[in-house]
């Protein structure tokens, strides 16, 4: 069973009242949001809220709802909009232009510049900066794959052919690095 | 495999370890969290693991925190649409005693005004009611206390608790089917309603009871030092508050008692636990029922009886109050022994045999 059809059969569980399925979505989909909310904006906070928001609201409204046919998308717009809308509400205005600027364009922020943008910490900011320039394209890329997208070692040495092994080498040697250029203090 | 030898970069390289950190997967999660409250000493190494986890998932958050925030959230929504609808029915209500005064003293127009006012506040939170969902007002805390005499009650998410004398259960802010949390100081028998998306957990001074649905005692008396849990049927997880030590499974008949080091302290909740020990439960050699739960059951014996005199009894015995909505069920009557049951099982029983309809709330049944 593909998963759009494991979204499909959710969405019309939860549709007809059945909570659990809600939280099935949740769980299957909560990443993939939130990595999706990431690239719109450095405020992890609003992104994580945003999600939570969507959920409830379609739960609330889920006597209303109709059947959609790709349940991912669907909720990528909904997350997107929702927080638009919070973004207005708020009016941080800096981060509008941001948000729309990425509505213009369709451009998305990459990995590196959302792990220094959704940290506070200006010193933190600039040691991560520094810290990012001195790997190597491949530890980068390693990094990204294990921590950012969640994928298994396993699936890091399928789609980089080489073994399991050496991916874990090259992400291992990346974190002694990054461990010792960011520490605390 | 050997975990003890980790370093920071271990951890935040081992691929259960970021399940747990980014709370996915059940048993990463429980192992690791047992696994830490057991390694004390390793807590600088696990903490610099989960920063680095943190900062280069670029704080995605933890999934399960996060669903527990998306479960609370339809709770507190589905209250606050109880309480607004509550409102406009009493505002209803108002409108009619309302018109039948103005009648009276013939000020129309102010009233209107103030029921315009009122309505207007009405939709105000009904329009603020979207952005302030995590600040809801959450029903406050609901303690019992059973002082002379014990106590039957029902929560509202349909478990049934006997408190035992000189105790107090107190359930906390927001209690409810989905959010089942609770503090005891003294003795009760819990019979759980099964959940096993929402476990229901039971604090005391010194450790934590989680339970799916399941039936067990719980004594944990200040005065006394030893606190004791006894299992009767199901499963719980008892977490010492200090965390000395990983989790404890019980098993069916089948208690943990923990006992501080000295007899000589006399703060609860600032002891530390020193011994515990999980034992088999003492079984009465003539019914064959737990030794712990003695203090709940009580023999009942009705021959021929009104049911007025029988809830009489039952009141009494079960520490409940029953009251009649109905004068004719009064004089029905019943022949019978119960043994080993709670009010509510005694009830469904009688009713069997010459019907009636009774509902229990808090500490209260009523029968019709």
């Amino acid at each position: 069973m593909s998963v759009e059809v494991e979204y499909s059969i959710y969405w019309e569980s939860f549709r007809n009242g059945d909570k659990q399925a809600l939280f099935d979505l949740y769980n299957s989909l909560y990443f993939q949001l939130v990595r999706y909310g990431l690239k719109l904006s450095a405020d992890d906070e609003l992104v994580k809220d945003s999600i939570n928001q969507v959920f409830l609201e379609l739960w609330e409204k889920r006597e209303r709802l109709t059947p959609v046919g790709n349940v991912k998308s669907y909720l990528f717009t909904c997350l997107r909009r929702n927080m638009l809308d919070q973004y207005s509400y708020m009016s941080k205005t800096k981060s509008v232009i941001n948000i729309i600027a990425v509505e213009e364009e369709q451009r998305e922020m990459s990995y590196e510049e959302i792990l220094i943008n959704v940290q506070q910490d200006e010193s933190l900011k600039r040691r991560l900066h520094e810290a990012i320039q001195q790997l190597t394209p491949r530890q980068m890329e390693l990094i990204k794959m294990k921590f950012f997208d969640g994928l298994s070692y396993e699936q890091i040495a399928l789609s980089t052919s080489q073994n399991i092994k050496t991916s874990y080498n090259i992400i291992y040697d990346a974190i002694c690095f990054l461990r010792k250029t960011l520490k605390k203090g | 495999m050997n975990f003890t030898k980790y370093k920071s970069e271990d951890f935040a390289c081992d691929e259960t370890f970021q399940k747990y950190c980014l709370g996915e997967g059940n048993e990463s999660t429980v192992f690791w969290e047992s696994w830490i409250q057991a390694n004390p000493d390793r807590q600088d190494d696990i903490e610099e693991a989960k920063r680095l986890v943190n900062i280069l998932s670029a704080k995605q958050g933890r999934k399960i925190n996060q669903l527990n925030e998306l479960q609370r959230a339809i709770q507190q929504k589905k209250l606050f649409v109880d309480v607004i609808d509550n409102l406009t029915n009493e505002s209803k209500k108002n409108t009619i005693k309302k018109n039948v005064i103005v009648k009276f003293i013939r000020n129309a127009g102010g009233i209107a005004a103030l029921l315009v006012i009122a309505m207007g506040i009405i939709y105000i939170q009904r329009a603020r009611q979207k952005s302030t969902i995590s600040q809801l007002h959450v029903q406050p805390e609901i303690k019992y206390q059973a002082t002379l005499q014990k106590k039957t009650v029902l929560l509202p998410d349909g478990s049934i608790v006997v408190l035992n004398k000189n105790s107090t259960l107190t359930l906390a802010a927001g209690y409810s089917a989905e959010f089942r949390e609770l503090k005891l100081v003294g003795e009760a028998y819990f019979d759980v309603k099964h959940d096993e998306q929402h476990p229901l957990t039971v604090h005391t001074a010194s450790l934590n009871v989680k339970v799916l649905g399941t039936a067990f005692n719980v004594r944990a008396y200040p005065g006394q030092h030893k606190i004791e849990t006894a299992l009767i049927r199901g499963k719980v997880v008892v977490t010492m508050n200090d965390q000395s030590q990983s989790p404890i499974i019980l098993k069916p008949n089948q208690k943990v008692i923990v006992e501080p080091p000295s007899k000589t302290q006399e703060q609860p909740g600032a002891y530390k636990v020193s011994n515990f020990a999980v034992m088999p439960i003492v079984m009465d050699p003539v019914n064959h029922k737990a030794e712990e739960t003695t203090w709940t059951r009580k023999r009942l014996q009705v021959v021929d009886e009104p049911l007025e005199s029988i809830a009489k009894k039952m009141e009494e015995w079960y520490g409940v109050n029953i009251v009649f909505a109905n004068d004719a069920v009064k004089r029905y009557r019943y022949t019978g022994t119960f043994e080993d049951e709670t009010v509510p099982k005694v009830l469904d029983a009688l009713q069997l045999s010459y019907p009636f309809k009774f509902e229990m709330r808090r500490d209260s049944i009523f029968i019709k």
